[in-house]
């Protein structure tokens, strides 16, 4: 082959990737009236709420998804990596410990607008760092063919591990659950307790959704999941009923949505616009109204709020506190590590 | 489970799946090279072209419990990673022409010398059958080694779902890397081996003994068992109730996100492997194996490097954009663009046209000769990068999401007719350049 025709070759890659090099970076230095949002919430809930936001404010939302792919590597992992140079304003999180660990790095800037005063102080961090909205409740999820109405739950996933699911404890909402236990029970209980469960055949699946699926196919009879994953079932008309999950105390456990401001966030006044929005009234009416159903923390109109929302608010008006978990989850995470990888 | 006995483990498992798949192989590989049908190829070709996340989706929904049990999974696990390997191991086979003088040299040497020393014994086994035997060992042990989301979905203990966790949970990329070595370098061993075995054969008469009509059959079994556990099945599972609830335009964006990054991936590995193929033997070679290493560390690995990478001061203002996942994505299909234009250019075809030396310098013979192999190895790479997930959904620009990484995130909430839907829509590019890459190469070589 001549030198010419290698070079023909060999500029066909240069070029192309000269383009795209300098398309993004006139994408980065384009300023115009946006916000950057990073959203571990499920694309499908959030989508309707960004549209909202953009078509009310006219401020064009440019959004970076988690994937169920890549777990909280794909934002959490990538926000600690910009904290050099952030990229991203608002993280709209779908869960709580992932956002106190970024607020305990230093990642989060206050900010105390109408959203944060609108919230109970069970579910905001007093500075302003980060603020909860629409929880999830952590279920078990039964299937009503397999087990009788009456049955104690609790003690069925105790006595029969083996015809129960959960989540593969390393992330998610089944983390915070485990890391409740650490809390409560200590590190002996729960590694002995989930020791005896392992060894009496208890199925640990990819994720909370495939939890739910299982049990609402009939190939388990229950299992720990969430209630947007539960209600998902339930509208599919499945043969399932969900029951809250108790922690030793009797207390449930809800996991609110976490929204905060980045650090050094690029379009400072347009973020704090979007915060306050996610966190008003609205918001949460229309999350309650979705397919996940999630309860709002703060006041709303309840005649706004769907029928089969009640009991949630009932549980969760019964949830265990939250703060003070980032060192249990440290702890719990070490241990978890310890078990998968080690 | 540390990091050496997932490796050990993932290796026994990948070891196993050789072993299971390459006896079904070399009759679908008897049966595509006799028979030289368009139909079989084409089968094959939309076995290849199935994303692992649609047949872990539909075979993970299976509601009869024992499959859910780890004996069960297991299981499972290796009976769809057979089926999803046999394509790869069949062009691996294909890939090394054994001439008849091979085949007669051992025949030979077994009736007339029984007793002749080990050393020509074992060229002439080598010449004969195992040189082929090994480019398609190695290859289907590569894919296995590192298969990530069936793994991931059926909860197995593999070696990329240790490093995912791994990433996941904190642990910083270096020391995942500095754990994850046992697998990298049983990687690189098996890919110096292919490499080696993918070297030009010495020449000699070309052509085939005929095989046994049984084998045929054989070869008919496995690629339509293949195809029921990987094409028929998902297909059936996930297309059910889709007709009448046609959502293109939910993924259209997305779609063409991602048919725009692997036509440019396309772009970008082709030329460079074009290039690379042409050098002198012993710089085609080292920068062979250059091209191959990056992609031992698996597209996650890979996605996770490029991230870091594009905190780099310099490099921040062009983060936003497509390059880092252009670059990603360039980086994980090398490997496989490599050792597929190795192959497609010491294949009988080519290798009768080597004679004429003169063919080398001159452009238009030149084009004409490997312009359907390079195709062929364009339509590999634009699916590999089309159906990537973890770099992919790690990289993609703002408000951009690759087809995958939403699909897999509507997977989650199960079955609707909607999705189904999008699936088969999101499933047309790869399938139809799956389908034309192999047209092309099974008509230019069945013509030569």
């Amino acid at each position: 082959m001549s030198p010419s025709k290698v070079i023909v070759l060999l500029a066909i890659p240069v070029v192309i990737i000269a383009i795209v090099l300098i398309a993004g970076w006139r994408s980065a230095a384009d300023g115009g009236q946006r916000v950057v949002l990073y959203c571990a919430h499920d694309a499908v809930y959030a989508e309707d709420i960004i549209a909202r936001f953009e078509k009310a404010t006219g401020i064009d939302v440019a959004v970076r998804f988690d994937s169920e792919a890549t777990k909280s590597l794909g934002l959490i992992r990538r926000l600690e990596q910009e904290a050099a140079a952030p990229a991203c304003d608002v993280f709209w999180n779908n869960e709580l410990l992932g956002t106190q660990d970024l607020a305990r790095q230093g990642l989060l800037a206050p900010y105390q607008g109408s959203g944060w005063q609108r919230m109970s102080d069970a579910f905001k961090e007093p500075t302003g760092l980060w603020t909860g909205f629409g929880a999830r409740m952590r279920v078990f999820i039964v299937n009503t063919e397999a087990v009788p109405a009456d049955a104690d739950v609790a003690a069925l996933f105790a006595q029969q591990p083996q015809r129960s699911a959960i989540a593969k404890p390393l992330y998610g909402t089944t983390l915070t659950h485990f890391t409740l236990l650490w809390r409560d029970r200590g590190p002996a209980g729960v590694q002995a307790w989930y020791r005896d469960l392992l060894d009496r055949g208890l199925r640990v699946v990819d994720g909370n959704g495939r939890s739910k699926q299982l049990v609402a196919d009939g190939a388990l009879d229950l299992g720990w999941t969430d209630t947007d994953d539960a209600f998902l079932a339930l509208d599919a008309k499945a043969p399932v009923r969900m029951e809250p999950v108790r922690l030793d105390d009797g207390a449930t456990i809800a996991i609110p949505n976490t929204v905060a401001i980045i650090t050094g966030a690029p379009h400072r006044a347009a973020a704090e616009q979007l915060v306050d929005f996610l966190l008003s009234q609205q918001v949460e009416v229309a999350l309650a109204n979705g397919p996940s159903r999630q309860v709002p923390l703060g006041p709303v109109d309840p005649s706004e709020l769907p029928e089969e929302l009640r009991p949630l608010q009932a549980w969760a008006a019964e949830g265990t506190p939250l703060d003070g978990l980032i060192d249990h989850r440290a702890a719990c995470i070490e241990w978890l590590q310890s078990e998968y990888l080690d | 489970m540390s990091a050496l006995s997932v490796t050990l483990q993932s290796g026994a498992r990948a070891v196993a799946i050789v072993a299971m798949v390459l006896p079904l192989a070399a009759a679908a590989a008897v049966l595509v090279r006799e028979r030289r049908s368009l139909w079989w190829p084409l089968v094959l070709a939309v076995v290849f072209v199935m994303p692992s996340l649609v047949v872990a989706y539909s075979w993970g929904t299976v509601s009869w419990s024992p499959v859910h049990s780890p004996l069960g999974r297991e299981i499972l696990y290796l009976i769809l990673r057979v089926a999803q390997l046999l394509p790869v191991a069949v062009v691996g086979l294909l890939l090394v022409p054994v001439t008849a003088a091979d085949r007669q040299a051992w025949f030979q040497l077994r009736r007339l010398a029984p007793h002749a020393g080990l050393r020509l014994q074992l060229r002439c086994w080598w010449a004969a059958y195992a040189r082929s035997g090994m480019v398609a060992a190695g290859l289907v042990f590569m894919l296995a080694f590192a298969e990530f989301e069936i793994a991931s979905l059926f909860v197995i203990d593999a070696w990329a779902v240790w490093c995912f966790d791994a990433l996941a949970t904190g642990v910083p990329v270096g020391s995942v890397l500095a754990s994850a070595w046992p697998g990298m370098a049983l990687q690189l061993l098996v890919v110096i081996a292919v490499v080696v075995a993918l070297r030009r054969p010495r020449g000699g008469e070309l052509g085939y003994v005929s095989s046994a009509a049984w084998l045929h059959w054989c070869g008919r079994l496995a690629i339509t068992v293949a195809a029921l556990a990987v094409v028929v099945v998902p297909a059936w599972v996930v297309l059910q109730g889709a007709f009448g609830s046609w959502q293109v335009q939910a993924v259209g964006s997305e779609i063409m996100t991602s048919m725009l990054l692997a036509a440019g991936v396309s772009a970008c590995v082709v030329p460079v492997v074009a290039v690379v193929m042409h050098l002198p033997s012993r710089w085609r070679r080292s920068v062979t194996l250059a091209m191959l290493i990056p992609g031992l560390l698996g597209s996650l690995g890979i996605g996770v490097l490029v991230l870091q990478g594009t905190q780099w001061p310099l490099l921040r203002p062009f983060a936003s954009g497509y390059a880092p996942v252009l670059i990603a994505l360039c980086l994980v299909v090398a490997p496989l663009a490599a050792v597929a234009a190795l192959g497609l250019l010491r294949m009988d075809a080519v290798a009768l046209f080597q004679h004429q030396r003169q063919a080398w310098g001159q452009w238009q013979r030149g084009l004409r000769l490997f312009a359907p192999a390079y195709a062929a190895v364009a339509a590999v790479v634009f699916v590999i990068a089309y159906l990537d997930l973890p770099s992919a959904a790690l990289l993609a620009p703002l408000d951009q999401p690759p087809v995958t990484a939403r699909l897999y995130n509507l997977m989650h909430y199960g079955r609707t007719a909607a999705l189904s839907s999008m699936v088969a829509f999101a499933l047309l590019p790869p399938l139809a350049c799956g389908l034309l890459g192999a047209g092309v190469w099974a008509a230019w070589w069945r013509r030569a």
